[in-house]
């Protein structure tokens, strides 16, 4: 078995003159999210849809879970999952109606559906409405149950194409918290979103998208790298704490560019500053000196869309 | 088909939750069919009852041949002596005046080569060139005039199908190297005794006739309420059909399309819907009409089968207007259009007195469907309706082609 669930080569879609998508090049590994950051019209929806065999590629293909877009359509769609951008559902169906067809859709039936459609809404916190006809929801409850759909056959890698548009913070917290639970029981994500902080907490990777060429792609600290910046963590201590001792024996560490002392606080720059923070704790809980608390500031993916670009992510 | 079946409940789920779709498709059928009762004086008849009764009818036999007379006998049969009161025959001018006076509901017109335009000559085999049988109706009385004219239909469609059968039989004979004349007369005159003893019409007493002295039970909804519930067919097929594209613009097409379910399985479930949908429409339009108005639809595994083949052949114009339409406004425009034209053409509403747009009724599921639904109210039964049901059935397979390759047009 193939470590990637999904290898995409030089895909790319043509409408007349315009290319919407100019062959991009992206790998997902099994139990990752992905994330493919981008602004308005940078071409997601299009991608989502040519490797949901949706649309067909103009050129180039894609692997999904060893099943060619291009040539296994079928092949392909038994292993993902769909949760497209606009909601499609039945409005003038209940949730568990909507959840019973698409079921069915998807190759479901009997008792194992009834099981896992009672999962899903308990996942989605719907459970007490799911007798309700989806009109009378609110965004965030449609956008949720639109996402049940999408999991409803246990999918292997499931497309979110920008989940959380437009809703309320509640909805939006579960949404992402879902993401990482998803991840966490070994599902693979592809998440699209123009929401640079969505990206930074879930993904495991990002890709840049913008008109219709992957600009970057990589982990967040390899993107931030392109940067050139560093992390800086600010470490606050009791006003009585040796923090010019204690900078000099982070200095030393391995991974830190540079640790200066500065009344009771000691500031330090890494490249990474999640890969630090243990060491860092460890080493001034040697010390004996407590740290009150931390400030992380770090180049974010925002400055690296801006690098590369010119351009603010949103406008 | 698990799926087919799936899309098909679904949407069949959707109308009836669909509140507008439902005061159409089942309430508005309801209101026009009493409206147009107490338009018509169905509930004022002077027998007292919401039945019809001894409809004044005049018949002018002009005919030289048998057939004429064998019809007048028909209108003063016993059989048919409480539903109909035919008045003795004057002239052509008084007659038309009884009916402009609205003393007649109608006025029968046998033309004088009535007999020769029916029966086939014995020699070559063909029908003469003639005038046509004509009825004259009062506009005051369309339901009256209807009933005379089911009647008159009747007739001629048995006679019709029984010199079809003679001249066939001729045929085989010539075949088969007979050329004496007087075999040929001897066989033909043998062949029309025989179908005329085989009661062609002796189905109608069935509804009309006063079994066990019971009052003559003819209700008059009994005819507007088919056409009726035809009428409205056509809506809801159309509202199937604008789902299609509804589909694909709430983008639930493409998100079956996701599921690894087949461009045709989708297609067929949304056939699937929209001719269950039209199913369960006429059918609880006919049971609730008989539960309600005691109005009495005849033979019922008729019935069944011609609502279930009305239905199919209305989905495949639903189909074809959605497969030629390319927005909802569209299909919504043509549909309408097409619901109105096509209960106008097949006689709904009023019989139009024109060839032309009496055969173009043909090309309407509304024009097989209710002379199927009239003879089964007479009292016939299935065998006498599979004509009308063939029809709606090749109706329903042309339509259904031209849908597929419309639909291929729209995805290329
Ligand atoms: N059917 C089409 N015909 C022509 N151009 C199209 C079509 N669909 C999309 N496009 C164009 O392709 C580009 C990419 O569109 P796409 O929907 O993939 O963007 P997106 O990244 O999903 O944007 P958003 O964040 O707004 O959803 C856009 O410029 C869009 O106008
Ligand atoms: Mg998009």
């Amino acid at each position: 078995m193939n470590e990637l669930i999904l290898k995409s080569t030089q895909l790319k879609k043509r409408y007349g003159d315009f290319e919407a998508v100019k062959g991009i090049d992206f790998e997902i590994g099994r139990g990752q999210v992905f994330s493919l950051l981008g602004p308005n019209g940078a071409g997601k929806s299009t991608t989502i849809s040519m490797l949901s065999c949706l649309l067909k590629p103009s050129d180039g293909d894609a692997l999904i879970d060893g099943h060619s877009v291009v040539n296994n359509p079928n092949g392909v769609k038994s292993v993902i999952g769909y949760v497209p951008q606009d909601l499609a559902l039945y409005d003038k169906l209940t949730a568990k109606h909507n959840l019973k067809f698409w079921g069915t859709m998807a190759g479901m039936g009997g008792p194992d559906l009834t099981k896992r459609i009672d999962e899903l809404l308990e996942r989605v916190e719907l459970t007490d409405r799911a007798s309700e006809r989806v009109e009378t929801f609110s965004g965030g409850m449609k956008r949720r149950l639109n996402i049940a759909v999408g999991l409803l056959h246990k999918p292997k890698l499931v497309f979110m194409d920008e989940p959380t548009v437009g809703i309320d913070p509640q909805s939006r917290r579960r949404i992402l918290d879902m993401v990482k639970e998803l991840r966490d029981e070994g599902m693979s994500v592809l998440y699209t979103t123009h929401y640079m902080e969505e990206a930074e907490e879930l993904s495991d990777f990002v890709g840049i998208i913008d008109h219709g060429s992957m600009i970057a792609q990589g982990t967040q600290a390899e993107l931030r790298r392109t940067v050139g910046e560093q992390d800086t963590l600010r470490l606050h201590f009791d006003e009585s704490a040796p923090t010019a001792a204690l900078s000099e024996k982070i200095g030393q560490l391995e991974f830190v560019t540079t640790a200066t002392a500065n009344e009771s606080e000691i500031v330090v720059t890494v490249p990474e500053a999640a890969a630090v923070l243990p060491e860092l704790m460890s080493v001034t809980a040697e010390e004996n000196q407590r740290v009150r608390s931390i400030d992380i500031e770090e180049p974010n993916l925002e400055a690296v869309f801006l690098h590369l670009t010119g351009r603010a992510l949103r406008e | 088909m698990k799926k087919i079946i799936a899309i098909g409940i679904k949407d069949l789920r959707l109308i009836f939750q669909d509140r507008a779709a439902l005061l159409l498709m089942l309430l508005a059928p309801y209101l026009i069919t009493l409206g147009m009762g107490f338009v018509s004086g169905a509930f004022e008849d002077d027998s007292g009852s919401s039945g019809i009764a001894d409809i004044p009818v005049m018949i002018i036999n002009q005919d030289g041949g048998d057939l004429g007379g064998n019809l007048v006998e028909l209108f003063e049969s016993d059989d048919l002596a409480q539903l109909l009161e035919p008045v003795e025959a004057t002239t052509l001018e008084a007659g038309k005046a009884l009916v402009d006076e609205d003393e007649l509901a109608a006025l029968v017109i046998i033309p004088a080569d009535f007999s020769a335009t029916m029966i086939p000559d014995q020699q070559t085999g063909l029908t003469a060139e003639g005038e046509a049988l004509e009825i004259y109706r009062s506009p005051g009385r369309p339901i009256s005039a209807s009933v005379i004219e089911t009647i008159v239909n009747q007739f001629i469609s048995q006679v019709d199908a029984g010199t079809t059968l003679v001249t066939v039989s001729l045929m085989t004979l010539s075949e088969s190297g007979e050329t004496d004349p007087a075999v040929f007369e001897a066989a033909a005159t043998e062949l029309l005794v025989a179908q005329g003893n085989s009661d062609p019409l002796i189905t109608i007493d069935a509804r009309s006739g006063s079994v066990g002295g019971d009052e003559v039970e003819f209700n008059l909804l009994s005819i507007l309420a088919p056409g009726m519930a035809l009428f409205f067919l056509m809506y809801t097929v159309t509202l199937g059909g604008r789902s299609i594209l509804q589909e694909r613009i709430d983008g639930t097409l493409a998100r079956m399309q996701a599921t690894a379910t087949g461009g045709g399985q989708i297609l067929s479930g949304k056939v699937l819907g929209i001719f269950l949908t039209g199913v369960a429409q006429v059918g609880i339009l006919v049971i609730g009409s008989s539960l309600m108005y005691g109005i009495e639809w005849g033979d019922w595994i008729g019935v069944i089968a011609l609502i279930i083949s009305a239905a199919l052949a209305a989905t495949g114009w639903g189909l074809v207007v959605a497969g030629a339409a390319r927005t909802t406004e569209q299909i919504a425009g043509i549909g309408t259009a097409l619901m109105l034209m096509f209960g106008a053409i097949s006689g709904t509403f009023t019989q139009i007195e024109n060839r032309w747009v009496n055969a173009l009724g043909a090309i309407t599921p509304n024009q097989w469907a209710l002379q199927g639904f009239n003879k089964l109210g007479l009292g016939q039964t299935l065998a006498d309706v599979l004509p009308n049901i063939g029809a709606l059935w090749l109706m329903a397979a042309i339509l259904f082609a031209i849908a597929v390759v419309l639909f291929r047009r729209q995805e290329g």
